[in-house]
């Protein structure tokens, strides 16, 4: 089924992006290739927060510069994308850390899912369940980033006489649009993957009380929660830093001319 | 002019700063809240812990059995103020147990005498309440009025689902309730986003069209390929129809992908089509294919991470068990690589749709007007 699915896919991108969509597939690919060594890498034992770091670098570096080209606009983004990746990271791990949120929640206990898993598998669940938690929300992250580092550098090249301020507002003008979509978009796909188990927490009653304090519940809200916050940090962190380093450039490049 | 802007400026700061004022006061109300709940809430005051037993690891290294033996100060109901002494059990991995710390708050349940009990689990309302206000100031501060629709948007949606859980264990049909969802999903979101306008209507349009479109394609493939294994689907209940429960949530899944790429080529023409309404579909088309060329590859790379890496604790918890990996192919990867696939398929197939869309649409409209 997955290889149809992927011929499937693969095709439409053909034929939808031509060269774009090729590309697209081919990032996909290599995403694929860098999360399954990061599997065997913590598998074989390596301290899962260095692999996850490591890995999270090479990620970013492949689906940023690989897809968006290199230039003034990625080089920017990337910065964005690292800092909102540390500061995620930070409050991620004290959300995990605090709220106990590695390893099998309660709903999978009782459900007996993976009961023929032995628990003595000498790997910190927490470390990993912050690894996951920096993986996911590259993606988020990344989109937010380059949509507004392109617009803002667009704007200054149509207007170049525009401030530094006029340049962040614009910024955040159009970040404010891809903000409620990208938002929609974590929803749907957090509310699609935890379909059954919110299906089951429906099935068993509940209370109000149980909803707010489940490990269950308290993993998936971490995990697009955490993203969601990323999205919104990126948003005018990428529009300050594009306004603040175009402007800057102008006023060498004026220099340089003198 | 410029005055307005900046008296406009100074009243969302103020109102920003009432609104923190106000989380921050929240904060202390949800970490006083012991007294609302019925069961008895406890905090650890001290912790002894002793080293019980060292077993070896499934592939390799030592695994650590700990006892915490936890005194506690009961919050709330009639003991209120006593003392009681907990026991819990933690390995160094923590895969099904928790090491608690000093100052931690857990649900526990009494035993007859009140000074021992068993803990449910950990008080994390806390913690869920800083992170939701995290968002919503988050969304405010950065987005103003939209970032208020959104977060209107998102309740509803969450409301809406609710309603659709009970309807499924009330025994509705879940294809016709997965279809009726979706409809009422797409049409909230992009109404609640956009108003009552041209975008909407073809947004939603598109949005249907493409998941109808991932759906056929989706139940073909299923028709011809051998069956996932769906007793292992992650929180399966095995008296349910796995199969279609799966379908349901592969589409839902897929719709906010299906949707920001819909509304993004969308307004894009829309745009275009405001500044000239003389514009010829081959331009137009030209313009959706320069967006879509952009956007195609970063939604698909969002839908990827956040799919394939909810599975990686699983995925990881079976290698070290020294299962192989044509085995976590087969249990788990296989389900999120369905997952990401056909979420995928769906954006995808929403750029040809929506030109088509627009291309009757225009055809409709050129009719009219002559």
């Amino acid at each position: 089924m997955v290889k149809i699915l992927a011929v499937i896919l693969l095709a439409l991108m053909l034929a939808v992006g031509r060269d774009r969509g090729l590309q697209s597939f081919l990032t996909i690919l290599m995403n694929i290739a860098i999360l399954a060594g990061v599997l065997f890498a913590i598998t074989l034992g390596f301290h899962p927060l260095i692999v996850g770091v490591i890995a999270g670098v090479l990620l970013t570096v492949l689906i940023l510069f690989y897809q968006n080209g290199y230039n003034l606009k990625t080089k920017v983004a990337f910065g964005v994308i690292v800092a909102v990746q540390i500061t995620m990271f930070l409050i991620g791990m004290a959300l995990c850390v605090s709220g106990h949120a590695g390893g099998y929640s309660e709903v999978k206990i009782n459900l007996d899912d993976g009961l023929f898993l032995d628990g003595n598998v000498n790997l910190s669940m927490l470390q990993v369940e912050i690894t996951v938690i920096l993986l996911s929300l590259l993606g988020a992250v990344k989109d937010a980033a380059v949509a507004v580092t392109s617009a803002v550098y667009e704007v200054h090249r149509n207007n170049p006489d525009l401030k530094q301020s006029e340049l962040f507002a614009s910024g955040l003008k159009i970040g404010r649009e891809i903000l409620a979509t990208s938002i929609n978009t974590l929803f749907f796909s957090c509310a699609g993957e935890s379909l059954l188990l919110f299906n089951i927490i429906c099935y068993w009653g509940y209370s109000f009380g149980y909803i707010l304090n489940s490990k269950a519940l308290y993993q998936v809200f971490l995990y697009s929660g955490i993203a969601a916050l990323g999205c919104i940090a990126a948003i005018p962190l990428s529009a300050l830093a594009m306004a603040k380093i175009l402007k800057r450039k102008d006023v060498y490049g004026k220099a340089k001319g003198m | 002019m410029k005055l307005h802007i900046t008296a406009d400026r100074r009243k969302k700061r103020i109102l920003m700063l009432i609104l923190l004022i106000a989380a921050i006061i929240g904060y202390f109300l949800v970490d006083h809240d012991a007294s609302l709940y019925d069961t008895t809430i406890v905090k650890i005051t001290a912790i002894e812990t002793e080293h019980t037993e060292v077993q070896d690891a499934v592939v390799s290294g030592k695994e650590n059995y700990y006892v915490q033996s936890i005194t506690a100060q009961i919050l709330n109901g009639d003991r209120k103020g006593n003392t009681v002494a907990l026991s819990n059990q933690y390995t160094d991995s923590n895969v099904r147990d928790e090491k608690y710390r000093v100052g931690d708050s857990l649900l526990v349940e009494l035993g007859d005498d009140g000074t021992s009990g068993k803990i449910l689990e950990q008080k994390r309302d806390t913690l869920v309440y800083l992170l939701a206000v995290a968002l919503l100031l988050g969304m405010l501060a950065v987005a103003d009025f939209s970032g208020l629709l959104a977060v209107c948007s998102l309740a509803l949606n969450i409301a809406l689902l609710t309603i659709a859980l009970y309807c499924y264990l009330d025994g509705w049909n879940i294809m016709a309730l997965t279809a009726v969802m979706i409809f009422l999903f797409s049409m909230l979101s992009l109404l609640i986003g956009n108003g009552w306008n041209r975008r909407s209507m073809l947004s939603i349009i598109v949005t249907l069209l493409s998941l109808a479109a991932t759906a056929a394609i989706y139940l073909l493939v299923r028709a011809v390929s051998p069956a996932l294994q769906y007793q292992m689907l992650e929180y399966a209940v095995v008296p349910d129809d796995l199969s279609a429960l799966f379908f349901c949530e592969i589409m839902v899944g897929g719709l906010g992908a299906v949707m920001d790429v819909a509304i993004s080529l969308i307004s894009t023409a829309d745009e275009l089509l405001e500044q000239n309404p003389h514009i010829a579909y081959k331009e137009l088309k030209q313009s959706i294919c320069a967006v879509s060329d952009d956007i195609m590859g970063t939604m698909v790379n969002v839908l990827f991470f956040t799919y394939i890496c909810g599975g990686l604790p699983e995925m990881l918890l079976m290698l070290r068990n020294n299962l192989t990996f044509s085995f976590v192919w087969e249990y788990v990867l296989s389900f999120e690589l369905v997952r990401f696939l056909v979420g995928s398929i769906g954006l995808v197939l929403a750029v040809p749709i929506s030109q088509w869309v627009l291309h009757i649409w225009m055809k409709r409209q050129e009719g009219r007007y002559g």
